[in-house]
């Protein structure tokens, strides 16, 4: 047995129950059944978000990392908001999808692979904020940013193409296909 | 300048208008599926997905040697088809046989792209407007989704 298969053997029947749970929602039949429309633009609505969210924050990372040193780090962190906005608008969209269609995720390795390195791109921007902002905040434009301030850069900026390139992956990296009703 | 801009649009509006429709028009289709590695193959029906992002059919196709291999036929998501007249209820009957041209997946795993389904009654539901002549169920590159006609059913 390969690691998937085993893998798969271990966590599809725990998750089966949870998944018939997801899918007695109400809420999910309509978006299944009722609502034609709403995947797609769903679907265009998170290319959108992400495509805020890692052009925002993929910047200010880039400026962590010390490339475009002519901006000062507080102005970089201006397009922080938007980077925000992305991520709200994909979190509700990708809650859309989970919902309409549980079994096409839940046992999906692809996806948990995506919520891993969401984790680390979540607790590395929290660990900038409550450790490293204020003193990183205050260098002057043209100022070099101390290793600290790369590592952080860089985590960010491949976690973010991580959750991206996994989301991609949803349909051709499960060991488990199950995108049948 | 402003000539300039204005000679290469048109360029390009003529490029657009004859450059071969693509039957593989979904976002990443023409890299998964071979579209000119199209097969026709025939099996039982054994599941319709009908489902988002993208429709699929399983069919149960008997190899020659009598090994029995679950092919999965990719089409487009449930909103385009039911808007071309399908419905997976209407038009699809679990275990009756089913012919289907498609373009195999590139990995060679037995999925397709579909184009063009054969029903047992011989109805032929055109999903593609493939090139003329790449279909070996459409050679007159009949009717389809993508290009404004609406799917064609023909006995």
């Amino acid at each position: 047995m390969t690691f998937p298969q085993a893998l798969v053997a271990l966590t599809v029947p725990a998750l089966d129950p949870f998944i018939d749970f997801i899918r007695s929602w109400p809420i999910g039949n309509w978006f299944r059944n009722e609502v034609g429309w709403l995947w797609p633009v769903c679907e265009s609505l998170h290319f959108i978000g992400l495509i805020l969210l890692i052009g925002a924050a993929g910047f200010f990372d880039l400026r962590l990392m010390g490339f475009m040193k002519g901006v000062s780090l507080r102005s970089a962190k201006k397009f922080i908001p938007w980077a925000m906005v992305g991520f709200a608008v994909n979190l509700l969209t990708g809650l859309i999808f989970f919902i309409s269609q549980p079994q096409q995720y839940a046992t999906n390795l692809s996806m948990w692979m995506k919520v891993l390195f969401l984790l680390i791109a979540g607790i590395n921007a929290m660990l900038f904020e409550t450790s490293f902002s204020d003193r990183l905040l205050a260098l002057p434009a043209d100022a070099d940013t101390p290793l600290s301030a790369k590592v952080i850069g860089a985590v960010s900026l491949i976690s973010w193409f991580a959750v991206l390139y996994f989301g991609r992956m949803l349909p051709y990296l499960d060991p488990n296909p199950r995108s049948g009703v | 300048m402003m000539r300039k801009l204005l000679a290469g649009l048109a360029v390009a509006s003529v490029l657009a208008v004859a450059a071969p429709r693509v039957a593989l028009a979904h976002h990443a289709m023409q890299a998964e599926f071979d579209q000119n590695n199209v097969v026709v193959i025939s099996g039982v029906l054994k599941k319709v997905n009908w489902v988002n992002p993208h429709v699929n059919f399983l069919l149960d196709v008997t190899e020659p040697d009598g090994k029995v291999t679950t092919w999965t036929l990719v089409h487009a998501g449930p909103n385009q088809l039911r808007a071309a007249g399908l419905s997976d209820r209407d038009f699809f009957e679990i275990g009756k046989t089913y012919t289907a041209s498609l373009a195999l997946a590139r990995n060679g795993s037995p999925r397709g792209y579909v184009f063009t389904i054969k029903t047992p009654e011989n109805k032929f539901i055109y999903l593609t407007f493939g090139a003329v002549g790449s279909d070996p169920l459409n050679k007159d590159g009949k009717g389809g989704l993508g290009n404004g006609h609406p799917t064609t059913f023909q006995n």
